[in-house]
């Protein structure tokens, strides 16, 4: 593909409280090819995105499309300059037919002013037919699978004649065989001189989609490559950088005991396939693998928020027959989810009513609360944890977020749990209080509770794990000794690479 | 004849059956259930009468259905009906004709849904509050112009809304009737009403395409205060005077109908014949519990039960 540049971003800037996001960025983009935006979670490919449409400002450097420096003041103009962008999250309305959703906003009208269906349809039928897209456009777009609402927003960009297209980690939901619909939609798009930014960190698809790759690590640009000319060793290296890693925090508790947690043959529908695993008590086990593998859902299955298809959960040597939050709390297991905010606090709520609300049976049997005891629990783990709080009642929301997953975490330990399930512990914490949460599952590992910590900072995994697992496509494919492996390695199964063992 | 084509063929039947919406089935038992009751229940008369009496309810209810899929709700409607009927007979005392009061009453009706939706769109307040709080000051309103008393509507043109016949149908009947192909039509035909719908499933998305959610709020609303002075002008018609209070409850009966009907309380999806539907379910089941003599404590309770079993019926049923 040697087409003619479209657009260059150069030494983009973008900075937010505390952080800088994205560090002299330099990425370009040619006509009628698929360059591929590679890096791990938070490597900055989606700030990048959103600068690009606008919906940041960056603090330096400039975006030249087609020749001529543009300030990208909002998506709508961006839209208007002919670059659209798919979010992983659709913006499809569900009871609208797929012609309706097309051209939502931009009916075609007859000569009365009303809606001219023949047209409507027509058109959409034109754009659909044109991308080799088998949908009916009269169907209601909730009757359509993942896949095809996805081919649907292509359909809808490609209307608003968008020359640019930026899909964010496409394939991210779909099955095999979508994804191959999905390129197949890709090549059309190609062959009409369309180009597109390709965002993913999935390995294999880079070598038959893409044409060309450019790497972002830590808000930096690492390079940009021709694919055909890359080994994906390369890329991985590329990614995960050279640094030194971390020294292992943790010496593995040698004095293991019983099993914590034990998964067997656990099932749910696409989504979790066969998974087998355990924690023993004393140990962290980190679950790794790329956003979509089916970490959360596997956290979820086992802590009884989904229903399971089939398979058995023993918690501290008790088979747990029909897996509900009550029952997981009842043999002394917590979860601390991902969305602190949404799933793990009641923000409105002072501190203290949240650390003690999973154990309100156990503190107070009688079903009586006692306002001074609360009080005494909840500032002794303020003590405790060193939360940064000014008193025990002031509300979850006005803390920060280190202050507030500490809250989530002294929930547990207020239940004295001898299993906890953590979901991404240090997502948004600053380093400090990132160290603060580290040293306390250590402590509580140390004390014989069982930990499985997901996460996507595979320093964190190496660091605080004895063993981990490694998940991909709803399944785990390796389980890896936590002393003797590499992000590489562990990457490398996460993506793909390596055959599943 | 292979299996194969065995079973599209139950396939299609099935479809077929699931096609049906599930109110057809809901009236026609009802129907037989209340030919059993009551023994004039299937008299002509009485058929009549349920219809006239379903006619304000069937208005009422696409004010209601029109705010549940544009993902809000309007618990104002039943005080409009009241104060719009008081504005429609304190003209006409007044000595306006029946022409330019009625126009008063529902411009009245359309102006107070228009105060609701513009509240709405721009303050991001909850449909339910702002509505409520709309209840409660129209109510108040109509108390306050009607002195608190009945205001007498006894002009024989006047009568014609609520009382008059065209051969067997009442007036109110095609009024309504009127209504519903005009809205079905805004509703399928327009961009205003696929963007009603866009607004509801998902706002974000509408708002994206370019759509202005407030625009359609702000009119979703006034649509709604306007049907509702139509109904209130057809009740004080119907009873030659109007009540301050007439209306009271009736938006419950309409947001009832709209559910019944198949439309989501989450937004964006349902149907205007549903809703249809569903206002003459709850008008047959009001008059043949009431034709079956039961104690009107009683036929609230059994009202509110068929209610919520038809709605899971129909929830069970997709």
């Amino acid at each position: 593909m040697s087409g003619t540049e479209v657009l260059r971003l150069e030494g983009i800037v973008k900075e937010f409280p505390g952080v800088k996001a994205l560090d002299n960025v330099t990425f370009d983009l040619r006509a009628g090819e698929v360059h591929v935006l590679l890096g791990e979670n938070g490597a900055g490919k989606s700030t990048l995105m959103k600068v690009l449409v606008g919906v940041y400002h960056p603090e330096a450097g400039n975006i030249v499309l087609k020749g001529k420096k543009v300030r990208m003041e909002n998506p709508r103009q961006a839209q208007n300059q002919g670059i659209a962008i798919i979010y992983q999250e659709f913006n499809l309305v569900p009871y609208l037919t797929v012609a309706q959703n097309i051209y939502l906003g931009r009916e075609p009208k007859t000569q009365f002013g009303l809606v001219d269906q023949r047209r409507l349809k027509s058109e959409a039928r034109r754009v659909l037919d044109f991308l080799k897209i088998d949908i009916d456009e009269n169907a209601p777009v909730y009757t359509l699978g993942v896949a095809q609402q996805q081919l649907v927003e292509v359909a809808k960009a490609l209307s608003l004649e968008a020359d640019i297209l930026v899909m964010d980690e496409p394939t991210a939901t779909l099955s095999e065989h979508e994804i191959g619909r999905l390129f197949a939609t890709i090549k059309t798009l190609k062959t009409h001189g369309v180009s597109i930014i390709y965002i993913s960190h999935r390995l294999q698809e880079i070598k038959i989609i893409g044409d060309r790759v450019t790497v972002l690590r830590d808000g930096r640009t690492v390079g940009t490559q021709l694919v055909a000319e890359t080994e994906l060793e390369t890329l991985i290296q590329m990614m995960v950088g050279r640094e030194i890693v971390k020294k292992r925090m943790r010496k593995t508790n040698t004095a293991l005991s019983g099993e914590a947690l034990k998964v067997s043959r656990l099932n749910r529908g696409k989504v979790l396939r066969d998974i087998n695993l355990t924690v023993r008590q004393g140990e962290i086990v980190g679950l790794a693998g790329l956003v979509g593998s089916g970490r959360t859902e596997l956290a979820r299955a086992v802590y009884g928020i989904d229903r399971i298809d089939s398979g058995e959960i023993e918690i501290m040597g008790k088979r747990i027959r029909h897996p509900s939050p009550q029952q997981c709390i009842r043999q002394e297991m917590g979860f601390l989810p991902e969305n602190r905010k949404e799933d793990g606090l009641a923000l409105i709520l002072p501190l203290k009513d949240n650390i003690i609300q999973a154990s309100l049976r156990k503190l107070f049997p009688s079903g009586i609360l006692s306002l001074s005891r609360e009080r005494d629990i909840a500032k002794r783990y303020v003590r405790d944890l060193a939360m940064a709080a000014p008193d025990v009642a002031r509300m979850a929301k006005f803390l920060s977020g280190g202050t507030q997953q500490k809250v989530v975490l002294a929930k547990w330990l207020c239940t004295e749990s001898k299993m906890l399930i953590f979901d991404e512990p240090t997502r948004g914490i600053d380093v400090g209080a990132k160290e603060e949460i580290h040293s306390l599952m250590n402590g509580l590992a140390a004390k014989g509770v069982g930990i499985l910590m997901i996460s996507s900072e595979l320093p964190e995994i190496l660091t605080l794990s004895d063993r981990i697992y490694v998940m991909r496509e709803g399944a785990i494919v390796h389980e890896l000794d936590a002393s003797a492996t590499t992000q590489e390695e562990i990457i490398g199964f996460a993506a793909g690479k390596r055959a599943a063992a | 004849m292979t299996p194969e084509t065995l079973t599209g063929r139950t396939q299609t039947r099935i479809s077929f059956f699931r096609k049906i919406p599930g109110n057809i089935y809901a009236v026609v038992l009802l129907l037989v259930v209340f030919r059993f009751t009551s023994a004039e229940f299937l008299n002509l008369s009485n058929l009549l009468n349920i219809v006239q009496q379903g006619s304000i309810l069937a208005i009422v209810s696409i004010g209601s259905f029109l705010a549940i899929v544009s993902h809000g709700i309007d618990l104002s409607l039943g005080a409009i009906v009241g104060l719009a009927g008081i504005v429609a007979a304190l003209a006409m005392e007044a000595g306006l004709g029946v022409g330019p009061a009625c126009l008063l009453a529902l411009l009245a009706g359309a102006l107070f849904g228009a105060v609701s939706g513009f509240v709405i769109a721009r303050t991001y307040i909850n449909p339910f509050i702002v509505t409520l709080g709309m209840m409660g000051i129209g109510e108040g309103l109509a108390l306050v112009l009607g002195k608190g008393a009945t205001v007498s509507a006894g002009n024989p043109v006047f009568k014609i809304f609520g009382g008059g016949n065209v051969g067997l149908v009442p007036v109110a009947a095609l009024i309504a009737m009127g209504c519903y192909f005009i809205f079905s039509f805004i509703l399928k035909r327009t961009a205003l009403g696929t963007h009603i719908y866009a607004v509801g499933g998902n706002e974000e998305a509408a708002v994206l395409s370019g759509i202005s959610a407030h625009r359609v709020k702000l009119v979703v609303y006034s649509f709604n205060g306007l049907l509702a002075g139509l109904a209130g002008i057809i009740m004080a018609s119907r009873l030659g005077a109007a009540n301050p209070s007439q209306g009271i409850g009736i938006e419950f009966d309409g947001i009832a109908a709209a559910v019944v009907g198949g439309a989501s309380l989450a937004g964006g999806k349902g149907s205007i014949w549903g809703a249809l539907g569903g206002a003459v379910i709850i008008a047959i089941l009001r008059n043949g519990l009431n034709m079956a003599g039961l104690p009107m404590a009683l036929q609230m309770v059994i009202l509110g039960m068929i209610i919520v079993a038809i709605v899971t019926i129909d929830s069970l049923r997709s």
